[in-house]
């Protein structure tokens, strides 16, 4: 479509018209549609969007296990459970072979960076708790509010790892001061009957 | 262009053209914006539930234990199927099939519920051998049947 300077002008301008003899004709291009269709894939595309700032990454293609009763993701450490390696916050830190071949359920490469960041997320609490008090007793305005799940841990693990191997992990998280832990899972929809995929 | 002719059948026509070139720019910049921030996959958690069994924190309270924790409601899933342990009664519900009959788990755990119904805590233990998501189904049927405190045993079923 031709651009015009807006303003007023006559419906049925001469751009197509032929010069010289014969009929005129006309192109009205219709702008309706197009904005009918703008209008509806903004409404569908604001109602799918997510004000959740959790996101969690995959650093490696990961199937989730699906379920039915879950609950909206908490902002937590992600531990990420794939078919050969284990990261903490994208960072690995063991093989699932080391995990299959150790004899001990602590795996100890694992722990020791958890501690690590268990202790910076403690730290980062504490200031943030001190600064909260400060604002208070300063009667500044109030900041966003203390993360109180620093201990929280979320397992993202592939839906085909062996169950022994995941055990082993959670009994590391455990022992490395860990608090709750919760499981990464896809939302399966409501079914009359629940569905088993092997 | 949308656009509106008024006047009557004397003087000059009027025609009131309304400017939709800067709303289509609006629209366009809005759909690339909510186009590239979308998250179109949806992950959500299931949660483990706090359980007294678990290991204690020196800062913590200690755990209250749930309601009729004494009654034992323990759910083994094993590579033949899933037991189910209500209080002293034991039921195998052996595989259907290649298929784990999560149908009559799903069936006992609301019966364990009709009988017990202000009991929320259940433990469920996992063989060795089996894949996690066996673990997470498990763990859906009991919170779908109102278990909402699992707990995770370590050793095998």
């Amino acid at each position: 479509m031709a651009i015009f300077k807006p303003g007023e002008r006559h419906r049925y301008h001469n751009i197509l018209k032929r010069r010289g003899k014969g009929r005129s004709i006309t192109a009205v291009l219709s702008l309706t549609a197009m904005v009918d269709m703008f209008t509806v894939l903004v409404i569908f595309l604001l109602q799918a969007y997510s004000s959740d700032p959790v996101v969690l990454v995959n650093p490696e293609s990961i199937n989730l296990p699906k379920a039915e009763q879950t609950k909206q993701l908490k902002p937590a450490a992600v531990v990420t459970v794939s078919k050969e390696n284990i990261y903490i916050e994208k960072v690995q830190v063991a093989t699932m072979e080391e995990v299959r071949a150790s004899v001990d359920w602590i795996l100890p490469r694992m722990r020791d960076e958890l501690i690590k960041l268990l202790q910076a997320k403690k730290i980062e609490y504490d200031s943030q708790i001190r600064n909260q008090v400060q604002s208070i007793i300063g009667n500044e305005p109030s900041q966003s509010p203390p993360q109180l799940d620093w201990k929280k841990i979320t397992i993202q693990a592939d839906k085909d790892v062996n169950y022994l191997a995941v055990k082993k992990i959670m009994y590391t998280i455990s022992s490395a001061g860990a608090g709750q832990i919760n499981f990464a899972v896809m939302k399966k929809e409501d079914a009359a009957q629940p569905s088993v995929s092997e | 262009m949308a656009e509106i002719e008024a006047g009557g059948s004397r003087g000059r026509k009027v025609n009131v053209e309304l400017n939709l070139v800067p709303f289509i720019d609006l629209m366009s910049v809005l759909i690339t914006f909510l186009l590239l921030s979308a998250v179109w996959v949806q992950i959500n958690m299931i949660q483990m539930g706090t359980s007294f069994y678990s290991q204690k924190d020196d800062q913590s309270p200690p755990p209250v234990p749930p309601p009729f924790s004494e009654i034992v409601l323990k759910v083994d899933v094993k590579q033949a199927g899933y037991v189910i342990t209500v209080g002293k009664s034991v039921m195998s519900l052996p595989n259907q099939g290649v298929e784990f009959d999560d149908v009559g788990l799903l069936a006992q755990l609301q019966k364990a519920k009709v009988q017990y119904p202000d009991k929320v805590d259940g433990v469920l233990s996992v063989g060795d051998e089996l894949p996690y998501e066996r673990m997470v189904f498990a763990m859906d049927l009991m919170l779908k049947a109102g278990f909402p405190t699992i707990s995770l045993a370590t050793g095998n079923p």
